[in-house]
């Protein structure tokens, strides 16, 4: 008998949500590595930021920070750094379609096609910055 | 007869302050699902068991329950297909237990009714008659009026159960299926309720409501349209021509 | 109209993914594993300083660091408290993603811009940078005192 119980007045269970609980199955753990990426968006932006500044500091400074660039260590972290944003790209783009529905003719354009056009033009746009960055631009 | 263990979450108020298991052997027919197999507890073994029910056919909204941890109407899941064993059963997460596998569902009554799910109009059509709507217009909304209100998708959304205040998915998912309607005029009234933070902003995309919604709604969809639909009304709004 | 905070916050969250989306994979790759690694002719020194004192390069590389950073605020701000429920420390998560973003953009990219820029066209720019980084940062930084009514029950 619960000592606590009055008769009639139900004593609600409330499950307290475990701290870890995004570790508890396959879907919820695909979803924090998602949002996680976002931690190397940022180093990315940073990196960038600091490497223009380094730029601006003269050639011999840039000249050390390519030759950091080259070290082994660095160019796995940085090939990490690089999958985590593939997968930043993969998953945004295919998710794009879900919150931009378009209508063509009366008939919903299906999410398929949709990602499909997102990533030919994720294509194109690395196509350009490719080309910016190799010297194409004037 | 080959036999299959049920592991069933008890939880009896008056007698216990925690919850626990309790293991019951049943037959493992075939054309069963995990719902005839709880029939088959409640009529042979065990009449204390307690559980909602109704039409048994994946209509009613009512059986919705978390087998092997993963929302499921236990009407359209076979026995079999649940697995090996023991099959696991607990009521559905993120609404608090009255008894066994029994949650109360007066959260999501209130937000439902709070997003007014109903058609507004400006004023209704004064002749007899009904309003005429072509196919295409309702191919807008169709999918999202299939919401049977099983809360499979409460259950499998994690910001539900940490944050009370969410209004969560099959409310919003039901917002969207009047806001699209083309006989309804409640769209910017619905948006001031749903564009708070527990409408929906502290949605983060987990998409786990439109996988396990055994009717295809897809309220993630309709929540990432809400917000896109939300920022170009506030973008709207900032224009000088946009203030109606 | 209802208080603007959010969609204003997950628009520029949505474009900052969006942009880092379409941009980082390739910008990443080429200067950053195929440069060092010499399988690219990249730019000299000279040639890469002139590229980067365009004005619009200036303009997109402003909005690529600025957005990006703004997508990870955001982000992470709802990472810690779901993945963590930090709700108590909500106030403070909001002051520190949104406004290490506010410093950045306010102290050292125009700082940065400007130091490549060998001619002295700080004033327009630099005004562009101040004005935009400061409406949005009051923005944030405003949502920082307002989250605080978020309880957890």
């Amino acid at each position: 008998m619960n000592p606590d119980y009055t008769p009639y007045h139900p004593k609600w269970h409330r499950r307290r949500m475990p701290i870890f609980w995004w570790l508890g199955s396959g879907p919820y753990i695909r979803f924090i590595t998602r949002e996680l990426t976002s931690l190397f968006v940022a180093y990315a932006a940073v990196l960038l930021l600091a490497q223009l500044w380094i730029l601006s500091r003269g050639p011999a400074a840039y000249e050390r920070f390519l030759e950091w660039l080259a070290s082994p260590a660095v160019l796995v972290a940085h090939a990490v750094v690089w999958l985590a944003l593939l997968f930043h790209t993969v998953t945004w783009l295919w998710l794009a379609p879900k919150a931009l529905v378009v209508q063509l003719r009366g008939r919903r354009v299906p999410n398929a096609l949709v990602a499909a056009v997102h990533y030919g033009a994720w294509v194109i746009a690395s196509g350009l910055v490719a080309w910016f960055v190799m010297g194409g631009a004037p | 007869m080959k036999m299959v263990s049920l592991e069933i979450h008890r939880y009896r108020p008056e007698d216990e302050t925690e919850p626990t298991w309790q293991r019951y052997e049943v037959p493992l027919r075939t054309e069963w699902m995990v719902l005839d197999a709880l029939n088959y507890i409640k009529d042979t073994l065990d009449g204390t068991l307690s559980y909602r029910w109704a039409c048994r056919m994946g209509v009613c909204g009512s059986c919705g329950m978390m087998v092997n941890g993963e929302p499921t109407l236990t009407c359209a899941m076979y026995l079999e297909a649940a697995g090996p064993g023991p099959i696991r059963v607990e009521p559905l997460r993120g609404f608090p237990v009255i008894r066994d596998l029994v949650g109360d569902l007066t959260d999501f009554l209130e937000k439902l009714g709070r997003v007014r799910p109903w058609i507004i109009r400006k004023e209704e059509k004064p002749q007899q008659g009904e309003y005429l709507q072509t196919p295409e217009a309702l191919a807008e909304y169709k999918q999202y009026s299939m919401c049977i209100n099983c809360m499979l998708c409460y259950a499998a959304c994690p910001i539900y159960e940490l944050e009370p205040e969410f209004i969560g998915p099959a409310a919003i998912a039901l917002a969207q299926r009047y806001n699209l309607d083309s006989r309804d005029h409640g769209a910017r009234e619905r948006m001031e309720i749903i564009s708070q933070e527990e409408g929906i902003w502290s949605c983060t995309f987990v998409g786990e409501c439109s996988t396990v919604c055994p009717k295809n709604v897809d309220p993630a969809g309709a929540i990432q349209r809400y917000k896109v639909a939300a920022a170009s009304a506030w973008f709207r709004s900032l224009l000088p021509w946009g203030k109606r | 109209m209802r208080s603007p905070r959010e969609p204003l916050l997950w628009t520029l969250f949505s474009a900052g993914g969006t942009i880092t989306a379409f941009v980082l994979p390739a910008l990443v790759a080429l200067l950053w594993i195929a440069a060092p690694l010499g399988w690219t002719n990249t730019l000299g020194y000279d040639e890469l300083l002139d590229l980067v004192r365009h004005p619009l390069a200036r303009l997109l590389l402003f909005g690529l660091i600025g957005l990006s950073l703004f997508h990870w605020a955001h982000r992470f701000r709802y990472t810690l408290y779901d993945g963590l429920q930090l709700y108590h420390l909500n106030q403070l998560i909001a002051v520190l993603t949104y406004g290490m973003v506010e410093v950045v953009r306010v102290r050292r990219l125009p700082i940065q811009l400007e130091g490549i820029d060998a001619a002295n066209r700080r004033g327009r720019l630099g005004a562009v940078n101040r004005l935009l980084s400061t409406r949005v940062g009051r923005a944030s930084l405003r949502s920082a005192g307002a989250e605080g009514r978020r309880d957890r029950l």
